[in-house]
């Protein structure tokens, strides 16, 4: 009797363990998915949440080089327009003068003449600089190699521009898209320059697919990729912006004193 | 009934891969290793102690679940990153580990019975440190991810299996005794798979960083 009783006692023990491991397991599960569902929750937020923050940090860019911008032209129209229309309008007072000489009256015209035609000359650069008119007026293609022979005759640089992409490719870039391939090409150029101490550059369009590949080479420095400081920097997140605008791929190659190489893909209508 | 010889086979080889890369890794992988390398000998001694020496297997069952036990909460905790969970897994280390040294102290001769309550005890933290690790990688490459999923996953079906062979050796229902040791046969190779691909893992990612 007491053996049976023994016996019942460990088969209801077996019973209890089984119960018991059924009940810890399914608790542990419940509280997986609850705290889960929380996290998973808070994960999605704080991707919001960087997304707002690059977002913000862009805005910010854009609102930087957008002041820059405004203090070079400022500059610009300070020093090589506003001082010549400053003597330009002297020289005309001077015009008023009684009883000038002949010989005073052609030398001040003279001047006049003189200080205007580099004023507008000045303006005419300083738009060109703010807007390419080749761009404007030919497209990409030429206005690149416009840049391109500006770089070359400066003699400390020799850029190769190489364009294989079909002529009807580019015309069917927006002016938008142009100019932003553009400026990206402009600073890229700058960075090489500035930075790279780039003594050869290489820049090429091609088709891929029904898209536009467009790499760019430098024989510089370079610099480590991995360094999240360089990556901030005004001009290359400028050309991040641009990149994401015309919904672009971007990618950079670089190791210090490997060079540089930045390559980016972009559909066209 | 599967031959547990090739399960023996399987898991020597195993450990015999993890162990080629024992000095090359971290701590993680090092305890891991010996904790297969463990579990392989006490499995193998345990299966044949009978044969040898006429002896049941009871002591050597005291013997895994406490060596899973310590090794496992030693693997977890270089794996568990809050404070709170490392401090639940070492307050947990010391008040089992005393509560069960004390209950064999004042009574020895439990040493010598299979003991539910001890299997059941050292079992269950390991599958909570398991569900934590998984937790905190959420959305996420977690180390050791496929090995801690096969832990959990063998410790998880292990521990019902285990219970269900008590049952059925108390109600002497020999026809599910072979049902439940070819179960486990089966959830052993499933737990092998887990870490064959884990160890897979670990080598790519190493030549990868390379
Ligand atoms: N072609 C390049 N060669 C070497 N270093 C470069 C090159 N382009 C960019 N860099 C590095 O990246 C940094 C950030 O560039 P950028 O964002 O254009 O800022 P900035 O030109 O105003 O310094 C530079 O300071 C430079 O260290
Ligand atoms: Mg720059």
């Amino acid at each position: 009797m007491t053996e049976i009783n023994l016996e019942q006692k460990e088969v209801l023990k077996a019973v209890f363990f089984i119960l018991l491991a059924f009940i810890s397991m399914f608790l542990v599960l419940v509280l997986f998915f609850y705290f889960s569902r929380k996290k998973i929750v808070q994960i999605e937020v704080e991707k919001k949440n960087i997304e707002i923050d690059n977002q913000k940090k862009i805005l910010q860019n854009t609102i930087e080089t957008q002041e820059e911008e405004r203090k070079r032209i400022a500059q610009d129209l300070h020093d090589d327009i506003s001082s010549k229309l400053n003597i330009v309008s002297l020289n005309t007072h001077l015009l008023r003068t009684p009883n000038l000489k002949d010989e005073e009256l052609h030398d001040i015209t003279q001047n006049i003449i003189e200080l205007t035609k580099k004023a507008l000359d000045n303006s005419r650069r300083i738009a060109h600089d703010l807007l390419p008119p080749v761009l404007e007026k030919f497209g990409l293609h030429a206005g690149i190699e416009e840049l391109v022979f500006e770089c070359n005759s400066s003699k400390s640089v020799a850029v190769e521009y190489l364009n294989s992409a079909k002529k009807e490719s580019l015309e069917s870039l927006s002016a938008g898209t142009q100019l932003h391939i553009f400026r990206i090409l402009q600073e890229l150029i700058n960075n090489s320059l500035k930075h790279g101490k780039a003594k050869k550059i290489t820049i090429s369009l091609e088709n891929f697919s029904n898209q536009i590949k467009l790499l760019y080479h430098d024989d510089g420095l370079g610099f480590n990729s991995n360094d999240t400081n360089v990556k901030s920097g005004i001009g290359m997140s400028n050309i991040a912006s641009r990149v994401t605008i015309i919904n672009g791929l971007s990618d950079i190659f670089t190791k210090p004193n490997e060079g540089f190489q930045f390559q980016l893909i972009f559909a066209y209508e | 009934m599967l031959n547990s010889n090739y399960l023996f086979l399987t898991s020597a080889f195993l450990c015999l891969l993890y162990f080629i890369g024992f000095f090359k890794n971290g701590k993680t992988y090092k305890i891991f290793t010996i904790y297969i390398v463990g579990v392989l000998l006490i499995d193998y001694v345990g299966s044949n102690l009978y044969r040898w020496f006429k002896i049941y297997n009871v002591f050597i069952s005291h013997f895994f679940d406490l060596f899973q036990f310590v090794l496992l909460s030693f693997f977890y905790s270089t794996l568990l990153n809050t404070k709170n969970q490392l401090k639940i897994l070492y307050v947990t280390f010391i008040v089992l580990l005393s509560f069960l040294s004390i209950r064999y102290l004042v009574n020895p001769n439990l040493f010598f019975e299979f003991s539910l309550l001890e299997s059941y005890l050292t079992t269950m933290p390991i599958i909570i440190y398991a569900t934590m690790h998984l937790y905190n990688n959420l959305g996420k490459k977690a180390p050791f991810y496929y090995a801690n999923l096969g832990l959990l996953f063998y410790l998880f079906s292990s521990t019902f299996l285990f219970l269900l062979y008590e049952l059925v050796a108390l109600l002497n229902a020999k026809e599910y005794y072979l049902i439940i040791v070819n179960i486990n046969i089966v959830l052993q190779y499933i737990k092998f798979g887990f870490f064959f691909y884990q160890l897979k893992i670990i080598y790519f990612n190493s030549n990868d960083r390379n």
